[in-house]
């Protein structure tokens, strides 16, 4: 939520100067052989924070907020115009002295680096993993157990959240806008749960477009290439009157399969789309705002279904997508320290897949207030109801559940950041209470204490609950699956067998305790870095138990039924450090670097139940390398190295690439760009397909240009 | 697991002992605010007020920073700098009522809120009016701060500066990374 997002701001920043394959033992040996090598790898990064902490102190115990007064008055004002200024504008500057770990992509990050999807983008960002399944299905989560239906992470665009209550996770091929329209796109990690509520367990990110004022006139972008084969998008942008302003867009794209990860050869999962959609901003007398947008969009995904169910051969289909939206926000402020906003939308998705088909239909309202009531306290609280309708169709009649469900949330929330010590220490507290249809009433806390010794420096520390509550895919689940040869004694053939998955009404809340530490700090001028280390106690994870199998003899063959209930029977620990720099290292070089470190410390489960090899669907080790280049005014080139670990549980070695982006601008209006990307490989897996068998694909290097012109 | 045990340190001491070494100054570098009280300084000598141009200008050049300062001593810089033979005087005021004898008025931050209500009261008088308020320019304010990566560039409102009889040079228009004339 857009609203929530300024007010998070406004209530962290009073910090003055400042948020499923199966379980195989050797590899649940093999991390806990690691965790004690890793307890010394984990303290060795915080042993380095304390040495800069203690290195940097003295350097400016001075501390001098008053920066000296320097006489610029006999520069031109040509060259005033070329002068870097050396603070972050003060949006940037709060959020980067929230107390919690916080990563900012902004518009230049998303246009410099290439990328032609929101997913793509978020592989800059430490802490999160993102992994491409195949062309149009990727995986992508924050502090691990990552996979296409990653339900612990929160996406919010525009105040309206795009997580699906069906099958708890994010569709991100559905998840798109003019990436020139977008302002910023934030990441929290770890729990947000106290503002955004239920399934904010291991992140949030919010993508936030421009204001109306911010994209006016016209915008014409297209291009196309080895996989991206063709990509066009226009944008018109006015005033239209005193106070008002909006825009207008229209977006294409058509995107080649993914390849064999054998052969190389093309395969059927490319897919095109097309969305459209508008943006209204007014500012109206005595300090009201008022926004309206929408967005409405198609697609066409191609997909090849492997076997998915007994009895059931390969395939190929084209799945229809299709999805609108309609937001309103009304905002209005009273004074510098208070404000409210109300928000209300109505979202829309429908999805055929082969498998299984979902429309559903959501209403949310939104309310919240900021105030401060007295000198050293600064209040956020707000209320909120969701409903949301859904129908679901099973066109192969495997899977099973209910044919529709209507889910209801109330939630309310309340945060106090009080000033310990003016512009060094605050304590922010605060919890979200909500009531689901699932689990009932849920309380997630938390408390964060933020200490800014100067102002090169901020150190955080939390602990939080957050719960992510069950779907409806958990909760009425019947799904038949293909399961290994089963040897009964005085049969003389292994049999073959069916695995009959099925989901739980009892399901209570997965839980997360999290404790968390952070530290920033400017060590020399114009470096910064950013650093984060966290220790997750996860309880209550869903995980299926094996019940006893049941031989089948009317089949013919005979086969067995192997029943697997799903229920509350896990817990697991992971801890882990995420770092990243930024050096301006010339006026015309940047550097940023990000490195994760994620270790799944333990996973225990009841007996019979069995996790998924989470430890190794997840990379240890993801070192992210930008450089960003003013080869002359008009000449730009941006490099981008990556680093992902190895996946285990798929059988994927760690692995190394390159994107790379030279961009021209002839004269202001226009810019030519030529991207390469995946440069280093001619074809990579990043990840596998689960739970639902697609073909598995690998990434190509690819090529593409654009031409952008604006007017 | 061995390869990464030396890719990963190596990489991170390369990023951190590169930085040190690279951080050396090119370009002329400055903070925020210094760098925005150079610019006002500059958008006097720039713009021509009516009574100047009738003759019966005040003897000084009055700048008022309306609301909680941003600048610390980046003031101090310019107070006493002549324009045009008159000396620049510096007025840190809480109302806007109190602009009456303003020819300049620097509306901070702290005044978003009032931003409305202190257009109003300027209406069309001959003060120029300069803020780093976001959207400062299309909510009828003649000259807004904008930031651009890690420089700052400014707009300007044509139409309400021609309201209040205030005269921009054309090089300043120019300069402007955006010129709206509502």
């Amino acid at each position: 939520m857009l609203i929530k997002t300024e007010l998070a701001v406004a209530a962290s920043a009073m910090a003055n100067g400042p948020a499923p394959n199966q379980t195989h033992s050797g590899v649940m040996r093999g991390a806990e052989g690691y965790s004690a090598s890793f307890r010394l790898g984990w303290l060795s990064p915080l042993l380095v924070f304390c040495a800069l902490l203690l290195c940097t102190r003295p350097a400016y115990a001075a501390d001098a907020p008053e920066e000296p007064a320097v006489d610029l008055t006999q520069v031109s004002i040509e060259d005033l115009m070329k002068v870097i200024v050396t603070s972050v504008s003060k949006g940037e500057q709060k959020l980067y002295d929230s107390a919690a770990a916080v990563f900012v992509i902004t518009q230049d990050d998303i246009r410099r680096s290439g990328v032609t999807s929101i997913p793509e983008a978020l592989r800059m960002v430490p802490g999160l993993e993102v992994a491409r399944i195949d062309a149009n299905k990727w995986a992508v989560s924050s502090r691990g157990f990552n996979g296409r239906f990653a339900s612990k992470m929160l996406v919010l665009m525009d105040g309206r959240t795009v997580y699906t209550p069906l099958f708890s996770g994010v569709f991100w091929d559905a998840q798109d806008t003019m990436l020139e329209d977008i302002e910023r796109i934030e990441i929290i990690r770890g729990p947000g749960a106290t503002l955004w509520g239920a399934n904010a367990v291991n992140g949030i990110i919010n993508i936030i477009t421009k204001h109306a004022d911010d994209a006016l006139g016209g915008l014409v972008s297209g291009g196309g290439g080895t996989n991206e084969r063709a990509f066009g998008s226009v944008r018109y942008g006015a005033q239209l009157g005193a106070g008002t302003s909006g825009r207008v867009y229209l977006k294409y794209l058509l995107r080649g399969g993914l390849d064999d990860p054998q052969t190389g050869r093309e395969e059927h999962n490319g897919w095109d789309a097309i969305r459209g959609g508008f943006r209204l901003d007014s500012e109206l007398a005595g300090s009201n705002s008022l926004t309206l947008q929408g967005d409405y969009y198609r697609e066409q995904l191609k997909e090849t279904y492997l076997n998915p169910f007994p009895g059931v051969a390969s395939f190929d289909y084209t799945t229809p997508v299709s999805g609108a939206n309609l937001l309103a926000r009304w905002k209005r402020t009273f004074s510098d320290t208070a404000d409210m906003a109300w928000q209300l939308y109505y979202d829309r998705t429908d999805m055929k897949y082969a498998v299984i088909g979902q429309q559903s239909n959501t209403l949310d309202l939104d309310f919240q207030n900021h105030f401060k009531p007295g000198g050293n306290q600064d209040i956020v609280w707000g209320a909120g109801y969701r409903f949301t309708h859904g129908k679901l169709s099973y066109p192969l009649g495997q899977i099973l559940l209910r044919n529709s469900q209507d889910d209801k949330v109330y939630s309310a929330f309340l945060q106090d950041n009080v000033t310990l010590m003016p512009e060094r220490v605050q304590l922010i507290v605060g919890s979200k209470f909500e009531h689901n249809d699932y689990t009932g009433f849920e309380i997630q806390p938390n408390a964060r204490l933020l200490w800014t010794p100067n102002h090169k420096q901020t150190v955080w520390l939390s602990v939080s609950r957050a719960v992510r509550t069950p779907s409806i895919g958990e909760d009425s689940l019947s799904l038949a699956m293909s399961g290994p040869q089963v040897s009964i004694p005085p049969l003389p053939q292994p049999l073959s067998s069916q695995l009959l998955l099925t989901g739980s009404t009892d399901l209570k809340a997965e839980e997360l305790i999290a404790y968390e530490i952070g530290y920033r700090v400017e060590p020399v001028k114009r470096f910064s870095i950013d650093a984060a280390a966290f220790y997750n106690v996860y309880r209550r994870l869903n995980i299926y138990k094996q019940g006893v199998p049941v031989p089948d003899f009317t089949s013919v063959p005979p086969s067995v039924v192997i029943p697997m209930q799903l229920g509350n029977f896990g817990r697991a620990e992971t801890c882990g450090v995420e770092l990243s720099t930024d050096l301006k290292a010339l006026s015309w070089w940047r550097v940023r670097g990000a490195y994760t470190l994620l270790r799944l410390l333990s996973t225990k489960s009841e007996p019979g139940a069995s996790f998924e090899d989470v430890g190794g669907e997840n990379p240890q080790h993801q070192v992210s390398l930008r450089s960003s280049m003013d080869l002359t005014r008009d000449l730009d080139l941006d490099l981008w190295l990556r680093y992902v670990d190895r996946l285990s549980a798929f059988g994927i070695g760690s692995y190394l690439t390159l994107d790379a982006r030279l961009a021209w601008r002839p004269v202001k209006e226009l810019e030519l760009a030529l991207v390469g990307q995946n440069l280093l490989h001619d074809r990579q897996r990043e990840f596998m397909p689960q739970f639902i068998s697609t073909q598995p694909t690998a990434v190509p290097r690819s090529v593409y240009g654009k031409v952008s012109w604006t007017f | 697991m061995k390869t990464n045990q030396i890719l990963i340190p190596v990489l991170i001491a390369s990023l951190l002992l590169f930085s040190p070494i690279c951080a050396r100054t090119e370009t002329e570098e400055a903070g925020e605010y210094q760098v925005k009280a150079a610019y006002l300084y500059h958008f006097a000598k720039f713009v021509e007020w009516p009574s100047e141009a009738a003759g019966g200008s005040a003897p000084t050049l009055t700048l008022c920073v309306l609301g909680k300062s941003p600048f610390g001593k980046a003031l101090t810089t310019i107070a006493g700098k002549t324009v045009r033979g008159r000396p620049v005087v510096i007025s840190y005021i809480k109302q806007v009522e109190e602009s009456a004898s303003c020819d300049m008025l620097f509306v901070s931050q702290s005044e978003k809120a009032k931003l409305a209500q202190i257009l109003s009261f300027v209406g069309s008088r001959p003060i120029l009016t300069v803020s780093d308020i976001k959207r400062f320019v299309s909510a009828g304010g003649m000259i807004g701060f904008v930031p651009e990566k890690d420089r700052i560039r400014f707009e300007i409102n044509r139409g309400a500066a021609l309201r209040s009889g205030l005269r921009g040079s054309a090089q300043l228009l120019k300069l402007a990374v955006t010129v709206v004339e509502p």
